[in-house]
């Protein structure tokens, strides 16, 4: 029962926060939804200490599940901040959007601390559904489009799970991941193990299954896009990880790896033509997805570098849809025009976001990669570091020309932005984690190597 | 000690962003006084360097993040040296900016500190992890010095030099995630490199990843075509420092990792180096005959003087080894003051075009005398510093070989010509421009700009032991350690 709580505490959180919005009382169902991720995060810390199986071994609350959902909370919390001001700005008067925040955080965490296959895909299905609806908040066409598209692809994905789900109960009877079970090569057991893959894909955004991430990203509110970029890559990336046992298949594994080296190469290069920043940032995504794939091959040894690097990509891209949502749905390129003169702070903020992405030390960007790829190098995938890291130099290029459009490109009228007083503090919060996690990491990597 | 002196200027650019952009003033005198003091600071382990020890000195140590990313620093003869040309250079620098820069004054005295602390600490640092933190977090200041404060191509000429350099860098990472997987405790502790042992074809793999990243750095032909671009666009203290300072970085990254760590791979590739840095002796000459542009012409210098450098380093005989580490002094030096002085004739005339130019010394006639004499330093005049550097590396090069040597002396003459050509452009003749007969003449900031400079042409350039004396140490031990493996194990209990 224990280990529901902190699922408890954010649907029950969410549910008081649905009533109060019914009330027209905003205010009090926003503050219901920080006190949800508070608590939900307090009670994280509790269970750490009897961290374990839990309800028949349905959900695994190790250190990997915990630190994966604290960080899936923090994360919410951020775009919380980020979407506070920003909602009112474009016209989303109604509290659901946080609601809609709390029941996807919870189908997060449920995905995160599972080896259940069918909870993998309840918790897949809540955090979903939710997404679909966050997609398509903002009320103009582009919106409802990347909420529609979202959905209608997501099923396919969800399709793909299930199928997957069924094959792999046709041969070993029941839904429980176990090592014996997925190390076996039948050609029914790597069919099952290729749609699971499949589906996880998906909500990863990797190649070929990106296709929706820079539709749904332009046309998503901006805070939305953020947690699609980071809260869904923690679940999906948790859940791989879960089932990265297929590995040992070498079918599954050439499947995956051709999937990272098309990945780097294709988010890589699309991105360098993007002239709107939402869609640069959901094809940075999409590369950056290919990286930490690359994880994945090395099974739960990769696991703490994997979790490194999404605790830094979480702020990274955090950050940056917070300065993305002060300049409220202006996303041309053309729009950063002229910024670092007239509002200094967020251009500041932007650039060092753009740095750390393109991974420069001494931002949490750099050690990120420099944990992944060696530990992905040291596995004996040396070739597959070289292409990598090759195709992240072509994001050097597109990073850096984002600053070029603030800083060296000057204009007449005015950009438009507002300064939302909670979303700079989400900035400047993500400022100050990059730094210490590029600069003092060390105890979260002794955390990280010793539990993880 | 030295870490005071790496961040003191980082510490200043953090306090920097708390004062308000319009005292302009404020920042400009608080960041010369910043980088002065700085040097001020680093005469210190100057004088109390012990030459005969030829290991890394005044070392510092803390875990930082363990696994063997640690912090490490200390300075050698080598890096003492380079680390002493930095912090002069930078206060030069910053003075030159003074009137140069005209827009977002706080934003680039800003950078120009965060550039120093990423230069300094390139070459103090002693842990290969912390190199490559400092190597790559150098360029983000100078991508925006050329970008926001250079001239029209400014911004495809700053992402040329970022890209170019960190092509080369990310393989060069690749070759230090594989040294600290394979390093026996995850050391990246420099002398722990020195002393690893790996087999002969991982040995070439790697040197080339490391060498392509310093070749492109240096840079060496082919890979020299970001540099006449940067070069050329930067404001003038970005070129200072570029020249000076940042291109040294290359051949240090040679002699202190390249061909230490790897000594087959560079017994292997060095042949071919060597030819490499002849063609850009001269070609980098060739290509300076050619230019019309004054800052162009002396940044095609660079690349011919940087093969003087580069021969001497790759030759490795004794003689032009030294040479060329100081031969990087004299450089830093010389070529820092040439792109001062072109950037004072373009304070005032607004262009570098030399044909435009021409008689400029009636109206500005110690300008004229600065450049003269740095152009004489930069050809190798027997009395000033370059003769000194470039003797030792073709006395060294003749020793090794004959046609080496003769081919490495015909770049001298070029060198000579061309900047004699150039002098004589701008200088003399004509006046091109009635209008040139009013330029200003040199202010006291100018005049004390290059006044340290010149002294130092002398002084090295007629007491060079006092200079040589400090390195010659540190840089016969480097050559030992890149021959033999045995002298290294026993500095291992050591340097711990």
């Amino acid at each position: 029962m224990i280990a529901l709580v902190p699922l408890l505490i954010l649907v029950g959180f969410g549910i008081i926060a649905l009533v109060l919005d019914l009330f027209l009382l905003r205010w009090w169902a926003k503050l219901s939804g920080y006190a949800g991720l508070i608590a939900a995060s307090i009670s994280l810390f509790f269970l750490f200490s009897k961290r374990g199986k839990f309800l028949n071994g349905l959900l695994v609350f190790d250190a990997k599940g915990i630190y994966a959902s604290l960080l899936i909370l923090v994360f919410t919390f951020l775009v919380f901040l980020i979407a506070d001001g920003y909602d009112l700005k474009v016209g989303i008067v109604e509290g659901e959007l946080y609601i809609l925040f709390l029941f996807a955080a919870a189908g997060a965490v449920v995905m995160v601390t599972t080896s259940h296959l069918l909870v993998i895909f309840v918790g897949m299905e809540v955090l979903s559904v939710a997404s679909y609806a966050l997609a398509g908040l903002r009320k103009d066409e582009l919106s409802r489009e990347a909420s529609v598209k979202y959905a209608i692809l997501g099923v396919f994905s969800s399709v793909f799970f299930v199928f997957g789900m069924a094959l792999y109960y046709g041969e070993t009877g029941n839904l429980f991941i176990s090592p014996e079970a997925v190390a076996n090569p039948s050609p029914l057991m790597t069919a099952a193990a290729l749609f699971l893959f499949a589906g996880l894909m998906f909500k990863a955004s990797l190649v070929p299954f990106h296709i929706w991430t820079p539709d749904v990203y332009q046309g998503s509110p901006s805070p939305v896009a953020g947690f699609f970029s980071i809260v869904t890559k923690i679940a999906a990336f948790l859940a791989f990880l879960r089932i990265s046992g297929f590995l040992v298949n070498p079918a599954v594994r050439w499947f995956l790896i051709g999937s990272i080296i098309l990945t780097v190469i294709y988010g890589n290069f699309v991105a360098l033509r993007q002239k709107d920043i939402k869609r640069l940032m959901a094809y940075s995504s999409i590369s950056h997805a290919g990286y930490m794939a690359m994880a994945l091959l090395l099974g739960e040894k990769g696991g703490w570098a994997l979790l490194f690097y999404l605790s830094v990509y979480g702020f990274m891209n955090l950050g940056s849809f917070s300065v993305i949502s002060s300049l409220v749905e202006n996303n041309s390129l053309d729009d950063y025009k002229g910024l670092s003169k007239a509002a200094p702070s967020l251009a500041a903020g932007m650039a060092f976001f753009m740095i750390s992405l393109a991974g420069f030390p001494p931002t949490g960007g750099f050690l990120a990669k420099f944990f992944l790829f060696s530990e992905v190098g040291a596995g004996g995938y040396w070739w597959l570091v070289v292409i990598a890291i090759l195709a992240s130099l072509l994001s050097v290029y597109y990073y850096l020309r984002v600053v070029v459009y603030m800083y060296m490109k000057g204009r007449v009228e005015k950009p438009i932005f507002a300064y939302f007083p909670s979303s700079l503090l989400a900035m400047f919060a993500s400022i100050l984690f990059i730094l210490e996690l590029g600069i003092f990491p060390r105890t979260l990597i002794y955390f990280l190597r010793i539990f993880i | 000690m030295i870490s005071a002196i790496v961040f003191i200027p980082l510490f200043a650019a953090v306090i920097f962003i708390f004062v308000s952009g319009k005292n302009v003033k404020f920042f400009k005198i608080a960041s010369l006084a910043v980088s002065g003091f700085v040097f001020l600071l680093s005469i210190v382990p100057f004088i109390k360097f012990e030459a005969a020890n030829p290991l890394p000195q005044f070392q510092e140590f803390s875990h930082w993040i363990g696994f063997g990313l640690n912090y490490r620093i200390g300075a050698d003869g080598i890096s003492l040296m380079l680390l002493l040309l930095t912090t002069f250079l930078a206060p030069l620098a910053i003075a030159s900016s003074w009137n140069y820069i005209r827009e977002r004054e706080k934003e680039y005295y800003i950078m120009m500190l965060l550039l120093e602390t990423g230069m300094l600490g390139v070459f103090v640092a002693q842990n290969l992890f912390l190199f490559y933190v400092f190597w790559e977090a150098m360029l983000i200041p100078m991508y925006f010095i050329i970008g926001i404060w250079g001239g029209k191509k400014r911004v495809y000429a700053t992402l040329k030099f970022v890209l170019y350099t960190m092509f080369g860098s990310l393989l060069m990472l690749v070759g230090i995630f594989y040294l600290w997987k394979v390093s026996p405790n995850h050391s990246l502790y420099f002398y722990d490199l020195y002393s690893l042992k790996i087999s002969d074809s991982t040995q070439i793999l790697l040197f080339a990843a490391f060498a392509l990243a310093f070749a492109i750095k240096v840079p060496i032909f082919p890979f020299h075509t970001w540099l006449p671009d940067a070069h050329t666009e930067a404001p003038t203290a970005g070129s200072v420092l570029l020249a000076a300072v940042l291109l040294k970085m290359g051949g240090y990254g040679f002699l202190r990792l390249a061909i230490p760590v790897f000594p087959e791979g560079f017994r292997l590739f060095s042949p071919y180096l060597i030819v490499l840095a002849i063609i850009s002796i001269v070609y980098g000459a060739a290509m300076a005959f050619v230019q019309k542009d004054a800052k162009r012409l002396v940044a095609y210098s660079s690349v011919s003087h940087l093969g003087v450098i580069m021969l001497g380093i790759f030759i490795f005989t004794f003689k032009a080894y030294t040479g060329g580490i100081y031969q990087m002094l004299n450089h830093g030096l010389s070529t820092g003051a040439l792109f001062l002085l072109v950037g004072m004739v373009y304070e005032r005339t607004h262009t570098r075009e030399m044909e435009r130019l021409g008689g400029l010394a009636r109206p500005l006639p110690l300008l004229s005398g600065f450049l003269m004499i740095t152009v004489l330093s930069s050809i190798g005049l027997p009395g000033l510093n370059g003769f000194v550097g470039e003797f030792l590396v073709f006395m060294g090069s003749f020793e090794a070989n004959k046609t080496v040597g003769i081919f490495a002396a015909l770049g001298v003459i070029l060198s000579a010509v061309y900047l004699l050509w150039m002098f004589q452009k701008v200088m003399q003749g004509k006046v091109k421009n009635e209008a040139y007969m009013k330029l200003p003449r040199m202010n006291l900031r100018e005049i004390l700009i290059m006044v340290p400079i010149v002294i130092l042409y002398f002084w090295m350039g007629l007491y060079p032991k006092f200079f040589i004396s400090k390195f010659e140490k540190s840089a016969k031990f480097m050559m030992e350690i890149s021959s033999k493996t045995e002298i290294v194990q026993v500095i291992d209990g050591g340097g711990k």
